[in-house]
């Protein structure tokens, strides 16, 4: 018996559900009801094989085998590790976001020549008039690191992730010891 | 004498003992389980959807869901009642949709006539004025019950008119207890409101 709480049920709504609850509790179900199912149910003897009704059952779960099991259980870490390593070679590939070695390797040609392997270069860019170039001119090349930044001085395109790494850079000085040109030597390894 | 013919509970064989033999092609072990739990089942689907053909036809269904499928039944979960009432539950409420009867307009039988039953007992000395009234009054409070919610039903007939534990009544919605009490609380909140409402017109 439950306590239905006075000021959750107003008593006139009380007196009214009891009412219908002592008439319904009158109630029977029709008596050839029960002579119907008996004679449905146990007129052809004990029911061995017994489907269920439709409207009430439920599908009958088929145990899994062991190699369905297993793949149950890789399916998701293999599926997160595909879907990484897709986003990677998405991230890796994409010129927006990593930009500078497909340029200089694609600005790379004749100036990669005789630098070892895993290192590109771009070509030597003029920093001065080809009437600073004699023919026959003595120039060295001195080697200094400047910050990747500087690329995009020449017009290259810098990876905004990468702009505070530094990138190698060969000068071309004439005798004199001005500045004639300048390669942009990028290392694979770094 | 048949047995198992005493519809009293207390000296029976306990209803899983019952269901093992009925399982098993013991007819007196069914017809002792429909007589014992089967008025209950009949009550509960009237109640729910108002008319007693439902009512008949859900009982039915459910007695032989019990007869085909009463190995689902663990008696380590609960008692046998729930579980039929859980049963019919889910019939009545597939009867009604099938139907396209959510809400039958009225509290007459199928023959359109007030069950004796549900008439009360009439005092002898009330004058037949008052006792038609209060058999309307009794058939709109059923109609408005009939209109509540489905889950705001559940509760309320289970808890307030069938007077179910609300922890069988949670087990038989397979729901928590709590929430049974919710329900209730709000089932009696929108009855005392549309009563009111009714008063008024």
């Amino acid at each position: 018996m439950n306590m239905i709480p006075e000021d959750d049920l107003p008593p006139a709504l009380r007196a009214r559900m009891a009412r219908l609850s002592a008439a319904v509790a009158t109630l029977q179900p029709p008596p050839a009801l029960e002579a119907a199912l008996r004679a449905r149910l146990f007129a052809a003897g004990p029911q061995v094989a017994r489907p269920a009704p439709a409207a009430v059952m439920r599908p009958a779960r088929r145990e899994p085998s062991l190699t369905e099991r297993w793949a149950a259980w890789c399916a998701w870490p293999v599926s997160v590790a595909a879907a990484m390593g897709l986003c990677s070679w998405m991230v890796l590939t994409n010129p927006a976001v990593a930009p500078d070695r497909a340029d200089l390797q694609a600005t790379a040609g004749a100036g990669s020549a005789g630098l070892p392997s895993g290192e590109t270069a771009t070509p030597f860019l003029a920093l001065a008039a080809f009437d600073d170039f004699p023919a026959g001119m003595r120039s060295e090349v001195v080697a200094a690191t400047l910050p990747r930044a500087t690329l995009a001085e020449f017009g290259l395109p810098v990876s905004p992730m990468r702009a505070a790494e530094p990138i190698d850079a060969e000068f071309l000085v004439g005798p004199n010891g001005s500045v004639l040109a300048v390669r942009f030597v990028d290392d694979a390894g770094r | 004498m048949m047995p198992y013919a005493d519809t009293s509970p207390a000296p029976q064989q306990h209803d899983a003992a019952l269901l093992a033999a009925s399982l098993a092609g013991d007819e007196h072990a069914f017809t002792a389980l429909y007589r014992r739990h089967s008025a209950s089942v009949y009550r509960f689907a009237y109640l729910w959807s108002g008319t007693t053909a439902i009512a008949a036809e859900v009982a039915q269904e459910t007695f032989i869901h019990l007869h085909l499928r009463g190995n689902d039944f663990d008696a380590a979960r609960g008692e046998l009642r729930p579980w039929l009432l859980g049963v019919a539950r889910n019939l009545v409420r597939r009867q009604l949709s099938a139907r396209h009867a959510e809400t039958p307009t009225d509290f007459l039988d199928e023959n359109g006539l007030l069950p004796e039953s549900l008439a009360g007992d009439p005092d002898p000395r009330s004058d037949p004025l008052h006792v038609l009234l209060d058999n309307e009054a009794t058939r709109e409070l059923h109609r408005l019950i009939r209109r509540l919610p489905s889950h705001f039903r559940d509760a309320l007939v289970l808890v307030d008119l069938q007077e179910h534990s609300y922890a069988d009544a949670a087990a038989i919605c397979g729901c928590e207890i709590g929430t049974i009490r919710s329900r209730l609380s709000r089932a009696r909140a929108l009855l005392a409101a549309a009563l009111t409402a009714k008063a008024r017109t």
